[in-house]
This record gives C-alpha cells, sequence and structure tokens, in this order.
C-alpha cells in the first residue's frame, strides 16, 4: 500500500466536504454561479480521490473507502467549526407524559412490524427478484439483500401511521398479489 | 423552483416518519446498543484472542510438513469420527496457526481446537472466553444460536428502517449539514449530534446493517425457499449461489500438503491461503479445500479444491463467478472491515462506536424533547455506561479468576444499571451523591478495570512487546469516556456567565 496515495485521496476527500461546506454558504447568499462552479471542483475532486484509492487498494475497496472515510472527515470539520455556548439555565422536568397509545394497540403494532411485515417482505423481494432477474443465484442473492430493506420499511411504516388499517390493507394486498404471481 | 424544496417532504410525512423513527428506535434501543457496541469491539477479535491467550512461540510462515503434521496430531488428540478438520494459517493479524475439528456427534463436549508450534505440535487448546462473549453477544445476543441470529438479523432489517424513517423525518437535512450546535439546550444538541453523525455516517450505516441483516436472516429466508420454491429446495439455492461440493470416491491417503501447496502456487500465485479444509477425513469422500484472499478483492476467499494425493479438483468459482455470488460471499469482509489493513479497521472501530452514540443520543432525543426524568431515563443513561464497564468487568473475572464471562457481563450489567436508582431516588439518595457521579463512577470502574486486568493479565506475559502495545491501545479505548471533548472545541463569543455545561451521555 502506497500510504502517500492514501493519504492523498483522503485530502481530495476532506476538500470535497469544504467545498461543499462553502457552497452552502454561499447559497444564503444566493451566488449561484460560484456555488455550481464549488459543486463541480468538488465533484473533480471526488474522482480524483477514488483514482487514488483505486490505483492505492483496486476498484472494490475504493468503492468503500470513498463511502467510508467522508464520514470522519465530515464530522472533523464539522467540530472545527463548531462553538459551545455556555448555558447556565435550570430545565423543568416531569416525572411523566400521558402515554400515546394503550398496550394493546402497541402490541398490535408489534404483531404487524414483527411477523407479519417479515413474511410481507419475503413474498415481496422474491416476487421483484423473481420479475428482474433470470439467472436463479443473482435471483436469490438480491432477495436476500432487499428483503431487510423491505422489512424494516414496512415496520416503521406501520408504526408511523396513525391510520393502522392503511399500512396493513396495502401490505396485505401486495403480499396476496405476489403470492399468487409465486404460485 | 429550487430542486431542495422540491424533494423536501410534507410536514404530515414528516411527523408521521419522525413518530415511526421514534417508536422503532425507543423499541429496540437497549438491543441495537448491545449489538453496535459488541460490533465496534469484535472488528478486533483476532487480535483480542491473541491477547487473550498470548503464546510465545509466534510465526508467519508454516511449511507443507508442518500442516501435514498438524494434521494427523488432531485426529490422533481427537478419536472420534469427525465431519471436518480445519487448519488456520497465520495471519498478520494472527502470526499463528491453530486446527480445528468439526464432529459428527455434536452431543460430545472435548477441546476441538488448538494451537499450534511453528512445527505443528498441538500447544494448547484455544481459548478466549472473553473474547467468545463478545462475539457471542454481538451475533447470538447470547440466546440460542438459531433463534439468536434471527433476532440480530432482524435488528439489521429495523435498523434499515429506522434509517429510511430517520431520512424523511429530517427536511433539513442539506441546510443542517453543517450545524453543530453544542451547550446550549441539551434537546437541540442531543438532536445535533444525533443528527450529524447519523447523516454523515450513513453509508457505512446502512452497509453494516444491510450486510448483518442478510447473515442473520439467512436461515429464515432457506426457510421460505423451502416452503415456497417448487423446483429447487434449499440445498440446491445454497450450492447455486455458493457453489456445490464434489462427489469424491477413492482409498483413503494420507494429505500430499506439498503437492497441494505447489500447485496452488503456480495457479494462482498472488493468492494467500486463508484456512484449509479437509473434508470428511479418514473417509472415502475425503477432499481438501484452501480458501485463499486474492490482492484487491472484497470477496472472503476463493475456494481451491483438491484430492488428498494433491491433485486439484476445481475451484468454486467465488472471484469469477455470477455477480450474486461475489456479492454474497463479499458480505463478511464488508460487514467486519476485514479489508485494506489496520487502517480500516480502526475506521470501523470508530464508525462502530460512532452508531453507539446515535443509540445513546437517540433515546435521550426523546427524553429531552419531553423533558422526562424519571426511572427510565436514568436507567438508560447507566445502561449506556454499563455496558463498558461490564464489558470490562467480564474480561477481569473470566481471565483473573476464570469465571464464567457471560455470567459476569449479565450480573454486571443489571446490577451496574440497576444501581443508579440508589441515586436517583430522594428517600434511598446514597450521601448526597448525584446521579452524574454515578455515571462518572462507571467510566471510572471501566477504566480501572481494563488497567488492573492488562497488568494481572500481563504478569504471565511480560516479554511479548505486542501485548503491551495492545494493552495500550485498549486502557486508552477505555479511558475515551473520560476525556471531556468541549475543551478542543471553542466558546462560543459572548459568554456571559461561566458554568459547567450539560454533559453528553
Amino acid at each position: 500500500m502506497n500510504i502517500l496515495m492514501y493519504l492523498l485521496a483522503l485530502l481530495g476527500l476532506l476538500l470535497v466536504v469544504i467545498c461543499w461546506q462553502q457552497a452552502q454558504k454561499l447559497g444564503r447568499q444566493q451566488r449561484t454561479t460560484l456555488r455550481l462552479s464549488l459543486v463541480v471542483v468538488s465533484l473533480i475532486l471526488g474522482w480524483l480521490s477514488f483514482i487514488a484509492f483505486q490505483e492505492n487498494e483496486g476498484t472494490e475497496f475504493a468503492w468503500f473507502f470513498m463511502l467510508f472515510h467522508f464520514s470522519w472527515l465530515a464530522w472533523i470539520l464539522l467540530a472545527s467549526k463548531a462553538h459551545v455556548k455556555f448555558n447556565d439555565k435550570t430545565v423543568k422536568t416531569v416525572k411523566s407524559v400521558a402515554a400515546e397509545h394503550n398496550w394493546l394497540y402497541k402490541s398490535s403494532i408489534l404483531l404487524l412490524a414483527g411477523p407479519v411485515a417479515l413474511f410481507s417482505s419475503i413474498l415481496i423481494a422474491l416476487c421483484i427478484s423473481k420479475l428482474f432477474i433470470a439467472e436463479l443465484a443473482n435471483q436469490w442473492v438480491l432477495t436476500f439483500i432487499i428483503m431487510p430493506i423491505i422489512w424494516g420499511a414496512l415496520a416503521t411504516w406501520f408504526a408511523a401511521d396513525e391510520k393502522r388499517l392503511r399500512p396493513l390493507l396495502i401490505t396485505l394486498l401486495l403480499t396476496a398479489v405476489c403470492y399468487g404471481w409465486l404460485l | 423552483m429550487n430542486i431542495f424544496k422540491k424533494l423536501t417532504p410534507s410536514q404530515s410525512l414528516v411527523k408521521q416518519a419522525l413518530r415511526g423513527h421514534a417508536w422503532m428506535g425507543l423499541f429496540w434501543a437497549a438491543l441495537l446498543y448491545l449489538i453496535c457496541f459488541s460490533g465496534a469491539l469484535v472488528v478486533f477479535f483476532p487480535e483480542m484472542e491473541r491477547w487473550e491467550q498470548p503464546l510465545a512461540d509466534e510465526y508467519s510462515h508454516m511449511d507443507a510438513g508442518a500442516i501435514e503434521q498438524s494434521l494427523v496430531n488432531i485426529q490422533q488428540q481427537i478419536p472420534h469420527k469427525l465431519e471436518s478438520l480445519y487448519f488456520i494459517y497465520p495471519s498478520e493479524d494472527m502470526p499463528r496457526s491453530h486446527v480445528s475439528a468439526v464432529l459428527e456427534d455434536k452431543t460430545q463436549t472435548i477441546d476441538t481446537e488448538w494451537w499450534l508450534d511453528s512445527s505443528g505440535q498441538l500447544v494448547e487448546p484455544v481459548s478466549a472466553p472473553w473474547t467468545e462473549m463478545i462475539t457471542d453477544l454481538h451475533i447470538y445476543l447470547h440466546l440460542p444460536h438459531t433463534l439468536g441470529i434471527i433476532i440480530v438479523g432482524m435488528l439489521g432489517a429495523m435498523m434499515c428502517g429506522l434509517m429510511i424513517s430517520g431520512l424523511l423525518a429530517h427536511p433539513n437535512l442539506f441546510k443542517d449539514a453543517f450545524k453543530l450546535r453544542l451547550g446550549s439546550n441539551r434537546h437541540m444538541e442531543q438532536t445535533d449530534i444525533h443528527n450529524r453523525l447519523s447523516v454523515w455516517g450513513l453509508p457505512f450505516f446502512f452497509v453494516v446493517s444491510l450486510t448483518g441483516a442478510y447473515i442473520g436472516l439467512f436461515g429464515v429466508s432457506m426457510t421460505v425457499v423451502d416452503w415456497m420454491e417448487k423446483d429447487h429446495d434449499s440445498k440446491q439455492i445454497i450450492a447455486e449461489v455458493f457453489g456445490g461440493d464434489p462427489a469424491i470416491n477413492e482409498p483413503v491417503q494420507n494429505i500430499n500438503m506439498t503437492q497441494i501447496k505447489q500447485d496452488l502456487l503456480e495457479r494462482a500465485p498472488e493468492a494467500s491461503p486463508i484456512y484449509l479444509v479437509v473434508q470428511k477425513p479418514g473417509s472415502e469422500e475425503q477432499y481438501v479445500e484452501v480458501a485463499a484472499s486474492l490482492p484487491q478483492r472484497l470477496i472472503y476467499s476463493e475456494i481451491y479444491r483438491y484430492h488428498s494425493d494433491g491433485t486439484f479438483i476445481d475451484y468454486q468459482h467465488l472471484s469469477d463467478g455470477s455477480v450474486g455470488r461475489q456479492v454474497a460471499y463479499s458480505s463478511y469482509r464488508v460487514h467486519f472491515g476485514h479489508f485494506g489493513g489496520m487502517a480500516t479497521k480502526i475506521l470501523y472501530l470508530l464508525l462502530g462506536l460512532v452508531m453507539t452514540v446515535i443509540t445513546a443520543t437517540g433515546v435521550n432525543m426523546w427524553f429531552s424533547k419531553r423533558k422526562i426524568h424519571n426511572h427510565w431515563s436514568v436507567l438508560w443513561r447507566a445502561f449506556v455506561w454499563a455496558t463498558p464497564a461490564a464489558t470490562a468487568l467480564a474480561a477481569a473475572f473470566s481471565m483473573v479468576l476464570s469465571l464464567s464471562a457471560v455470567v459476569v457481563f449479565w450480573f454486571a450489567l443489571v446490577v451496574l444499571s440497576l444501581g443508579i436508582f440508589a441515586f436517583f431516588n430522594q428517600s434511598w439518595k446514597w450521601k448526597g451523591v448525584a446521579e452524574q457521579n454515578y455515571l462518572m463512577g462507571l467510566k471510572y470502574l471501566t477504566t480501572i478495570t481494563v488497567v488492573f486486568l492488562v497488568f494481572c493479565h500481563g504478569f504471565k506475559h511480560p516479554h511479548q512487546p505486542w501485548y503491551w502495545w495492545f494493552s495500550l491501545c485498549m486502557i486508552l479505548l477505555s479511558a475515551m469516556p473520560l476525556f471531556e471533548y468541549r475543551k478542543l472545541i471553542q466558546t462560543a463569543p459572548k459568554t456571559a456567565k461561566f458554568k459547567s455545561p450539560i454533559s453528553v451521555n
């Protein structure tokens, strides 16, 4: 591994984040041209960083380095610009707040977001995979990958929607369609 | 019209997404916290295992004759019928090799895993109960394995859901991307920390949650295969995705490691072997698999298969098979950060710890928004700091006193978490000590336990520089929460009165 290349790639990523921050600042002043040019510069820098990572570690690793190294560089930039505002106000606290819903409602959400959403997500994922992918191995790997996303999304929808019936009906409809199609 | 305005979700959608996000987050917070915390540490599991059981003889290479000898030795040591026999090559993370046997009769409880010296002799059984405790916590939550891995997989799926709802609940994602307001208001501070860490770390969190869910829910998916697929069963699907086994029927003979090593060197000179498996040892179906990593590839390994005499059979096409096969076989390295060397491992540790901060601040936000200060809010704060303390105590008690790491961990976690009530309830309040001091005490307890452990455990291994380097890193890691990070950040220019800022926990 060439450490210099690695460091250059990181520097490029840091500059990308700085460009975005400056572009955002300018946005408040409505300086669109300068803002757009910063975005273009950031794209070029990002591409150069990718090339540097790629030269060093190969294409597969380079993608993940690009995605993961952004985080800590942005956090460092954020921390360097942050200020601590000391406050001596005392906050009045309460011991409890009124519960939004009873335990029956909460248990029903748990049931819907758990086994019901899991079952539906598997069928929906399988249906999508079979619809778009021809090869058996790819079909199943896509099923394994999209199933957790669909499950998580359905579970959150069940927990989010005030009208419990809406997500339930749509989920059941989708499940029935997928089941029918798969059979 | 501004494109960002067009993309901004409606107020009602934001409200609903926030509600779903809060519900899901609160319900699973404690388990998510344990998974994220243990996951951050598990990145270093080979190093932890090496640290927990230091050996005098460490080496980076083992010759073919010594490998052959080690396979003979383990079969002599374990006089039972074996399903397979593993030899794990020395590596940069673990500069020593070990052998392990998988028994056909799973009810037998004997030592099946042994460290080896460089000549292939069995040195001592592999025993790293603390490392095992942390890896089991991350993979199974210490539950029965089938149930545990499904629950952990489900938590991965829930995290995917939390990310989707978190994005929808955050209409000012771009506008607030560089905003961090510390100190002025506890709710605002916790919200900013939670949002900035999660938004910028999103790619990592998404990839890790998804791969975790995929690994954990594989078994559930396979059950559905058997139920839904008319043309294939789960075994056929596994063979299709990962490649099937060769059918061998030949007289039993000793394994010719020299020939296998030579062939692999000619066939794939850049491949570096990770482990070797003798399938169905001592039977007519015996054959050898060599798993070797390939440079700049995310797949865990390519698997090369040989007859016992060293004749090449085939390879599993994990590196050049279908896209699905390559993606499926890349999930391990992507999930555990075992690619790109030590720098990636440190990055994964950092990002993993950030996930624990996001979980903790998420729950803190819910309490501080409602200005709730009750048993649940203090219990949560105690749980957050009792977890590292319980992990350190489990290490100390298991390594120094040989107590069960799992029992000590859960006992300490429950006792230390509930201990906060002694400082919360006015009628019990012990010597007027505030909750904050109890939480600070838990942080000190973690560091002191690690220091104590390092020296007690280290007395047995005083001449191993690696042991002391890793120990130093562990001490620094355990002392991280004691540091006041605000001192690194500038104070806002208009400060009327100076008072200790609100604590972040």
